[in-house]
């Protein structure tokens, strides 16, 4: 049963930053969208929502009519990666009776042309479900373009209110860089078919380094761990690459296969010269490229590395543009 | 070629996709017959761009420019024009 409040259909409607008044609304597009089970459960309470905007935690941009009614919603705010400086854009919802209008065409127009023009992060990037291409639409409008594909990483069961997954569902993650980085790469040579394929679309100036493998300098690995229960899915930012990084991978994956994981996600810092040591060992457990997410951390790129439990459900993965489905086929050769 | 008839064949050929279109005459209104809604007016605002090297504003998107094929080509021209 979906919740919600029913909102009159029909109504005149102009994309706006957020308002205290709109946290209610908003909470009522999560209940509309999602029920009552949507993961993070912080969002059906407005209180937390208008002080989250209140400290810069959350910037969400509404699609509102005259009568206060938040009809469609999107938002940037801080997430997994390492640079605190990297945004999240997500969280795009509209309501159902709202969805053949120009609701959503207007929160795009407004972060293209007046939210973003303004910010001073480093980039932005996008989960973008792939069990529809709505998002990689709105995506591609404001100049975002896809680096990543994260296979499987969401279970169906958020989805099964609006009966639009099957299976779990992928995301294609695509990225904007707000201010210019020249970060230098070191890419272990196992990666490099898939980095020299990948790299030249991103449209972004980037150094790579070859050459030896660099000794080991560091003592201990510098890596962050979290694991999403809900999702079965872990997900690791590998900053630096140290002496013992054997025994830390070792670890955590003996710790995420107890936990019944059912995707690993490893984010290796490009900037590091020693991560070859960590993708040797990812490599040779199983772990597979799944892109190159730029800015990912403070002083360099990701290389996503990711292992599923399953097999991928290639099948389920709905993509809009012709650079998505090169991705595809480039993930798809690297299980392979 | 005329500016409609190109933005015509463009909307055919590069923005818009279904089964709908072969239904629809020239002259229809894109937005009361349901051509066009959020998504699909992205797609074409971005092929517009891209193609006439022009930038469409949010200001821009009302019934009075998107209406119509002969709308889109006057607000087109105008843009071209910077008028």
């Amino acid at each position: 049963m979906i919740n919600g409040r029913v909102v009159a259909a029909g109504q005149t409607c102009v994309a706006d930053i957020f308002q205290p008044a709109d946290a209610p609304g908003i909470v009522n597009l999560f209940r509309v969208v999602y029920g009552d089970d949507y993961p993070l459960q912080r969002y059906y309470d407005p209180d937390w929502i208008s002080r989250a905007h209140a400290s810069g935690e959350l910037i969400s941009v509404v699609s509102r009519t005259p009568s206060g009614d938040v009809v469609a919603h999107t938002a940037l705010y801080r997430s997994s990666p390492a640079n605190p400086e990297m945004l999240e854009l997500g969280l795009t919802m509209t309501l159902p009776e709202y969805r053949a209008t120009f609701a959503t065409m207007r929160i795009a127009f407004y972060l293209r042309d007046i939210l973003l023009p303004g910010l001073t992060c480093d980039a932005i990037f996008g989960e973008a479900v792939c069990n529809h291409v709505i998002n990689q639409k709105l995506s591609n409008f404001i100049g975002m373009r896809e680096c990543a594909l994260e296979l499987d990483l969401m279970p169906a069961e958020p989805y099964q209110a609006e009966q639009s997954a099957t299976g779990r569902v992928s995301c294609l993650n695509l990225f904007i860089e707000i201010k210019e980085h020249q970060h230098k790469m070191f890419v272990p040579e196992s990666c490099r078919v898939f980095i020299d394929a990948w790299l030249p679309g991103l449209e972004i100036s980037r150094e790579i380094v070859t050459g030896p493998e660099a000794e080991l300098a560091l003592d201990s690995t510098a890596v962050e761990s979290s694991y999403f229960d809900f999702a079965g899915v872990s997900r690791c930012n590998l900053s630096r690459t140290g002496r013992d990084v054997v025994r830390v991978l070792s670890g955590l994956e003996q710790d995420w296969i107890a936990r019944g994981r059912q995707v690993s996600q490893v984010y290796v810092n490009l900037a590091d010269c020693c991560n070859w040591a960590a993708v040797a060992w990812l490599r040779n457990n199983g772990y597979v490229p799944g892109g190159l997410i730029p800015c990912w951390f403070k002083d360099g790129d990701a290389l996503l590395l990711q292992k599923l439990a399953q097999a991928p459900g290639f099948e389920r993965i709905k993509l809009k543009s012709k650079r998505a489905h090169q991705l595809l086929e480039l993930v798809k050769a690297a299980f392979d | 070629m005329k500016l409609t008839d190109e933005l015509w064949q463009h909307i055919q050929e590069n923005c818009l996709t279904g089964g709908h279109l072969e239904a629809l005459d020239r002259d229809v209104n894109l937005i009361d017959n349901g051509v066009l809604d959020s998504l699909s007016t992205l797609n074409l605002v971005s092929c517009l761009e891209k193609e006439y090297g022009i930038r469409i504003k949010s200001e821009d998107m009302t019934p009075e420019n998107f209406g119509t094929v002969a709308q889109l080509a006057a607000m087109v021209e105008k843009k071209k024009t910077g008028l």
